[in-house]
């Protein structure tokens, strides 16, 4: 028996390694080490300052230029009743040998401070430019990676990339949206970007804003009940795979992804990988 | 993220540079399928370098690692079996077909095994890790791992024999 498992391990030993194993480590370390260090800049601080500055240097603008008809001319805007919206502003398809794009870039609508409105849609559409840029480099990358590790014409495919965006809830005082972009052949590269905006005060809206400030626990109690359920009771339809102990479901934190749903409810959402193993997935959690 | 720990993370890259290959051989053995054994290994990475700063103590990187790969592993694994059974997705059965011819004769044997044997002994003759490592890898006490790891042997016995 003990040369039959030493034949064993011998052969297991041989296992062939694939070419490409020791880049795409290499790029998901890369990728890794950017997202730990980048984590907390994300739509939500940044703006929150970036709005904050805005307003106020808008309120002083507007006081050294405020003239009676103007300020007349601005009363007979009927602002109230335009519901702000979510639209697509940029929409196409692209070839090339490297990558397929098709990207549907939003922008929004009616803010009743055009500025802040336009502050926005900057933010998004740079926000977006950078990751598509970052894909088409990534798309190069892989293809010199697969042709210089053997890889064979007939069995090249360029990376698919996709970029989109999906509107959850809107009223006159939330409008609440996500833009998300993935690729095939680099799963962890997946991203989303949660936009929710208080429409009367045209801030970021936080979880603070509409769940309180006991907000943590609140989520916190929830999301735990619900994988406690889910743990409990396993789906047949739908795999998961959560990380037990430290590396799974501890607390949201400060800035945890979240929207609101057409039941004008909260529903936070953790990343694929955060609290679950990949093929779950990423997961979502109605707050009630 | 509270607190970016530089000296777990670095620590982290360090292993997973040296092991990557480890990484993969233990995820092929479970899945016996190339494209999606090298899925494992970049899910179980990326979850590992974005998750360290939750590992308290530093002395357990290794089985921590390696049992991020494991339960990743089994995750797929249980996944796949599902898509089997409940057959939406054939395109995911022919991708299996294909692999088949790929398969190197140790799976005849191995791949026989319940899968709860079979990482067991992955670990314990061919990774050559302590059974202390083993128990912290699959989260299961030692005395479990070592009577799983006689019995694998035994039921191993009589596939070989066969």
């Amino acid at each position: 028996m003990e040369d039959k498992l030493n034949n064993i391990k011998r052969e297991y030993k041989n296992i062939i390694i694939p070419k490409e194993l020791d880049h795409m480590v290499d790029k998901t370390i890369q990728k890794a080490d950017k997202d730990v260090r980048k984590r907390k800049i994300r739509f939500g601080r940044g703006l929150k300052v970036a709005v904050a500055a805005l307003a106020v240097c808008s309120m002083f603008v507007l006081a050294i230029n405020t003239n009676e008809s103007l300020a007349k001319s601005i009363a007979n805007v009927p602002v109230l009743g335009k519901v702000a919206e979510v639209l697509t502003f940029v929409d196409y398809e692209r070839e090339t040998e490297t990558i397929t794009e098709d990207v549907t870039i939003p922008e929004v609508d009616g803010l009743n401070d055009k500025e802040i409105q336009d502050k926005i849609n900057k933010e998004i559409q740079a926000k977006m430019d950078e990751q598509i840029k970052e894909a088409e480099i990534r798309a190069e990358e892989y293809k010199e990676a697969y042709f210089a590790t053997g890889g064979t014409k007939e069995n090249y495919h360029p990376i698919e990339f996709k970029l989109d965006y999906e509107k959850k809830y809107s009223d006159d005082s939330i409008l609440s949206f996500i833009i998300y972009h993935h690729e095939t052949l680099a799963p962890a590269y997946a991203e989303t970007y949660y936009y929710n905006i208080d429409l009367n005060t045209n801030e970021e809206l936080t979880l603070e804003d509409v769940l309180g400030e006991d907000y943590i626990n609140r989520a916190n109690e929830s999301v735990r009940k619900q994988i406690e359920e889910l743990k409990a009771n396993p789906s047949e339809d739908r795999h998961y795979g959560f990380f037990e102990g430290e590396a799974g479901f501890t607390s949201i934190s400060e800035d945890q992804g979240f929207y609101i749903n057409s039941d004008k409810k909260v529903v936070v959402v953790f990343n694929k990988y955060e609290i679950a193993d990949g093929a779950t997935g990423p997961l979502e959690f109605v707050i009630e | 993220m509270s607190t970016f720990n530089n000296y777990n993370y670095n620590k982290l890259v360090e292993f997973i540079k040296i092991h990557q290959e480890d990484f993969y051989r233990l995820a092929y053995s479970h899945v016996h399928n190339r494209e999606s054994a090298l899925d494992i290994v970049q899910d179980s990475i990326y979850k590992g370098l974005t998750s360290v700063h939750k590992l308290k103590n530093i002395d357990k990187l290794k089985t921590w690692m390696f049992s991020i790969i494991v339960n990743t592993s089994i995750s797929y694994l249980r996944k796949n079996k599902r898509l089997i059974i409940t057959n939406d997705f054939p395109e995911s059965i022919e991708r299996e077909n294909i692999d088949i011819a790929d398969r190197i004769d140790l799976y005849h044997a191995i791949e026989k095994l319940d899968v709860k044997y079979r990482t067991i002994i992955v670990l314990r003759y061919f990774e050559d890790m302590k059974i202390e490592e083993v128990a912290d890898i699959t989260g299961l006490n030692i005395n479990t791992v070592k009577s799983r790891l006689y019995n694998g042997i035994d039921k191993l016995k009589v596939i070989l024999d066969k």
